[in-house]
């Protein structure tokens, strides 16, 4: 086992807790039809399912966010905030099979302040960094993009292409789809050059205010978001977040502050979340929520070329009496070492030290 | 290997490949042996910058995509065929070429009947047909696709085309082009996040070529 995915789970849940969120359990699996009515929320719509003994469909969690909707409470003034590790069950983006994935997050449901926005991005920075790590968290907000696509007057019926091209900073087809909406080169060059804007994020608000999207109003609310949480973040934390367009999530339930995390040495995302206002409403419930989940699964290299031993030392007891195991063991143990006995020394390679007792066996 | 302070880049064998690597040649960012005949695959900069290593064309965008190249130059039909998760930040405007459905001269298309697609590029065929509401069998080859419609295997093939030549020798015509097809340069996302100034420096280099 890893040792980052062995440790990190408990660190993370003193994390959350001290700020107030309280763990939230799960069955492995739920109504299927929980799932299936949000499915495009899901990373892939494909979901494990099997019948349940009272013949109802049941499907093996794809996601936990839609079961925390459901049991949020719903009062005026009043946000509950959960923090889950469980399992999930769904096919990876880009994957082609099942996997189960241990997944690490929390969900701020309710009617929310600018506050609990804010620290959920800040909690964000935090579990990040608790990997050790050196990370970056890039922010966007769809106000944001909608304000840059308002600006540009890009076609609402191809919005949705444009966002795709935003968001694999894809600049030839940024290009192209200028071309066959007849929007000018010059701005066709400055669509790109933001599709490759990033810059820290107190930095970043300055910069768009300066130049405009201030003006607008979708941006303008966006832009006061982002230097709320600009302004929550440590100096540090600050240092580590960039304002990224490139950083799109489903339009359909993503309504506000959107993010992405990666950590130095893992080649994706490892963490992922933003604010799903649409899913609460499309789920019937009032207010808003923002969540984010930390793939472990993408960690588990990270300590590739440590030596991970089973134990510290490896007690080879032979034929000693176990008194004499026993108090062997003590003496190791008082020493702050692990140690792990048998009778020969098979598979020695495990400990990174073997200590003979009594004779071989 | 320590790829910290390396910027990796996959550049595709052959010769395109050498093109680009032309290009950052240009720039001063050459490597030390990497023109020599040898066995060798991993090249540095005197620098130690930066470091190229030659991969199957078909395999730069799964180097970039898992991290194991920070950036990488693939071809659009890749990129479209396998959909890697990746910024695609450039056309280098280098081995144009189109993607195209082929047949023989004689083939009149029956809308009766399931057309028979041959093709080494299931998910671009399958994605063209669907957006034309046609229904479709593919038959996945992995060389010689002109050979499909003449011996009867298929009725249309979707293939690169380049200038046609292959096609008219072998008696086929193009019947409609899919979409234009030139060289990307990509970039892992998480490393645009860590040695994000690098590579836009070979970005620039690029965009200011002749």
């Amino acid at each position: 086992m890893s040792k980052i995915i062995d440790e990190l789970p408990s660190a993370l849940r003193s994390l959350y807790a001290s700020a107030g969120y309280s763990c939230y359990r799960t069955v492995g699996f739920e109504e299927y039809d929980l799932f299936s009515q949000y499915r495009d929320f899901l990373t892939s719509g494909q979901m494990i399912t099997f019948t349940g003994a009272g013949g109802r469909l049941l499907a093996l969690k794809p996601d936990i966010t839609m079961s925390i909707i459901r049991d949020a409470a719903q009062e005026k003034g009043r946000s509950d905030k959960f923090y889950y590790s469980e399992s999930v069950y769904r096919v990876p983006a880009g994957g082609d099979e099942f996997k189960e994935i241990l997944q690490i997050g929390l969900e701020c449901i309710g009617d929310l302040c600018g506050y609990d926005r804010a620290e959920v991005v800040s909690l964000a920075c935090k579990t990040l960094g608790m990997t050790g790590r050196e990370y970056k968290l890039d922010v966007s907000h769809t106000g944001l993009v909608s304000g840059l696509f308002e600006l540009f007057g890009i076609p609402a019926e191809v919005r949705g292409d444009f966002a795709d091209a935003l968001k694999d900073k894809n600049a030839p087809m940024i290009t192209l789809l200028c071309e066959k909406n007849e929007i000018s080169s010059d701005k066709s060059k400055k669509l790109i050059e933001f599709s490759r804007f990033s810059l820290p994020i107190r930095e970043a608000v300055r910069e768009l205010r300066a130049l405009g999207f201030g003006d607008n109003a979708k941006s303008a609310e966006a832009l006061d978001m982002l230097e709320l949480i600009a302004n929550t973040l440590t100096e540090s934390e600050a240092y580590c977040v960039s304002l990224d367009f490139s950083v799109i999530h489903g339009m359909n339930y993503y309504d506000g502050t959107v993010f992405a995390g990666y950590i130095d040495g893992v080649a994706e995302a490892v963490l992922k979340g933003g604010e799903y206002g649409k899913l609460i409403e499309k789920m019937g419930h009032e207010g808003s929520g923002l969540g984010f989940a930390l793939y472990t699964d993408l960690l588990e290299r990270l300590d590739d070329g440590e030596i991970s031993f089973a134990a510290d030392v490896m007690l080879v007891c032979g034929d000693a009496s176990p008194e004499a195991i026993a108090a062997e063991v003590k003496k190791i143990r008082e020493s702050g070492k692990t140690v792990l006995v048998q009778k020969g020394r098979a598979g020695a390679e495990r400990c990174a030290e073997v200590i003979v007792l009594g004779g071989e066996v | 290997m320590e790829n910290k302070k390396y910027l990796n880049v996959a550049l595709p064998k052959g010769r395109l490949g050498e093109k680009v690597y032309s290009y950052f040649e240009r720039e001063g960012m050459e490597a030390e042996g990497i023109r020599e005949e040898s066995r060798k695959l991993v090249f540095e900069n005197a620098e130690g910058t930066l470091r190229f290593f030659w991969v199957k064309p078909s395999d730069v965008a799964i180097y970039v995509e898992r991290g194991a190249a920070d950036i990488g130059v693939a071809g659009k039909d890749i990129l479209l065929e396998y959909s890697p998760d990746v910024y695609e930040l450039f056309d280098l405007e280098l081995g144009k070429c189109r993607m195209a459905v082929a047949a023989k001269n004689d083939f009149i298309d029956d809308r009766s009947k399931t057309l028979r697609v041959a093709t080494k590029f299931t998910n671009i065929a399958g994605q063209y047909y669907a957006s034309l509401g046609r229904r479709i069998d593919i038959i996945k080859l992995n060389g010689s696709i002109e050979l499909a419609p003449l011996l009867g295997l298929s009725d249309v093939i979707v293939d690169i085309v380049e200038t046609g030549s292959t096609l008219k020798a072998n008696g086929l015509v193009e019947y409609n082009k899919i979409c234009d097809i030139s060289a990307r340069l990509i970039a892992n996302k998480a490393s645009m996040k860590f040695k994000g100034e690098q590579i836009m420096r070979v970005c620039r280099a690029f965009e200011k070529r002749d």
